[in-house]
């Protein structure tokens, strides 16, 4: 067994001459290749971020929508109980007697506009995209 | 990196890059493949430094991982490490014919640290950061494969000398 570093100076000159000896072929677009391929998946990768992020506001107000709708509903279904008459009366009467306060109905009417707007929104960017 | 200086860095690293794969790998056609998605990555991982020496050493360590990956598919696959084959470039020297068949002998770990220690002239730590070792198992490792890489050579310089 030799001891550390007796043929180091020795094994680098065989591994320097072995590493000048071998010769390869060079496409010289090879450079200009991978470089173009790495811009374009670069491109492409910040067009689809930038989607993204593009996109995050229209989840974040589909989500709050969605929200407000649900809870404009419940309103309305809690007044609509809230203005049943007695039990005993017939079907139609019950509808008749059914009023929503203006409170519920403005309620609903603020929360479905822009609801439905951001819907049609959201429809038509992904129809786009 | 822009497009021009990608390609000055290319033209002086791709030769030592290839080199380095070859010896360690042996598969000529595997080089190509990994020498571009190499460059690839590297072009992709926006690594940026002042020093050009700290960025080949990050591209010699993209290399030996894609390496080791290849080796792992291949394993799987085939269920054997590869074999380095036959030296087929350009005029054959004895002492590169040597080298070559010599690190062909070796398990791949050892030919990847001999050459970044001899061919390349890197350090303990650097050699560690490139194929992923700890610095301290890099000296015992180098140091049982260059005995090993003497084993074989010592009867060819012998049969030379005859």
């Amino acid at each position: 067994m030799s001891s550390p570093g007796e043929h180091d100076a020795e094994l680098a000159e065989l591994f320097a001459q072995s590493k000048r000896e071998e010769i390869w072929q060079e496409d010289p677009h090879a450079a200009s290749a991978i470089w173009w391929r790495a811009r374009a998946d670069e491109l492409i990768s910040e067009e689809i971020q930038r989607r993204q992020r593009r996109a995050r506001p229209l989840i974040l107000g589909r989500l709050i929508a969605a929200v407000a709708v649900t809870a404009a509903i419940a309103l309305g279904i809690f007044q609509f109980v809230q203005a049943l008459p007695g039990q005993s009366l017939e079907i139609q009467e019950m509808f008749a007697g059914v009023a929503y306060s203006p409170l519920s109905a403005a309620l609903l009417a603020l929360a479905s506009a822009p609801a439905l707007g951001l819907l049609q929104f959201f429809w038509k960017e992904t129809l786009r995209g | 990196m822009d497009e021009p200086a990608f390609e000055e860095f290319y033209r002086a690293t791709a030769a030592g890059l290839r080199t380095y794969l070859y010896r360690v790998c042996g598969e000529r056609r595997l080089v190509d493949d990994l020498v571009q998605e190499a460059y690839y990555r590297l072009l992709r991982s926006k690594f940026a430094s002042e020093n050009s020496e700290e960025v080949v050493r990050y591209l010699f360590r993209i290399a030996s991982n894609l390496l080791k990956d290849h080796w792992a598919a291949a394993k799987k696959e085939r269920g054997t490490p590869a074999k380095i084959e036959p030296s087929a470039a350009g005029a054959s020297p004895s002492i590169r014919l040597d080298v070559h068949s010599a690190l062909g002998a070796l398990r791949p770990a050892d030919r990847e640290i001999l050459w970044l220690a001899y061919a390349e002239g890197y350090s303990h730590a650097e050699i560690a950061g490139i194929a992923g070792l700890k610095a301290g198992s890099v000296r015992v490792m180098l140091f049982r494969a260059r005995e090993r890489l003497l084993g074989i050579l010592r009867p060819n310089a012998r049969g030379e000398s005859r």
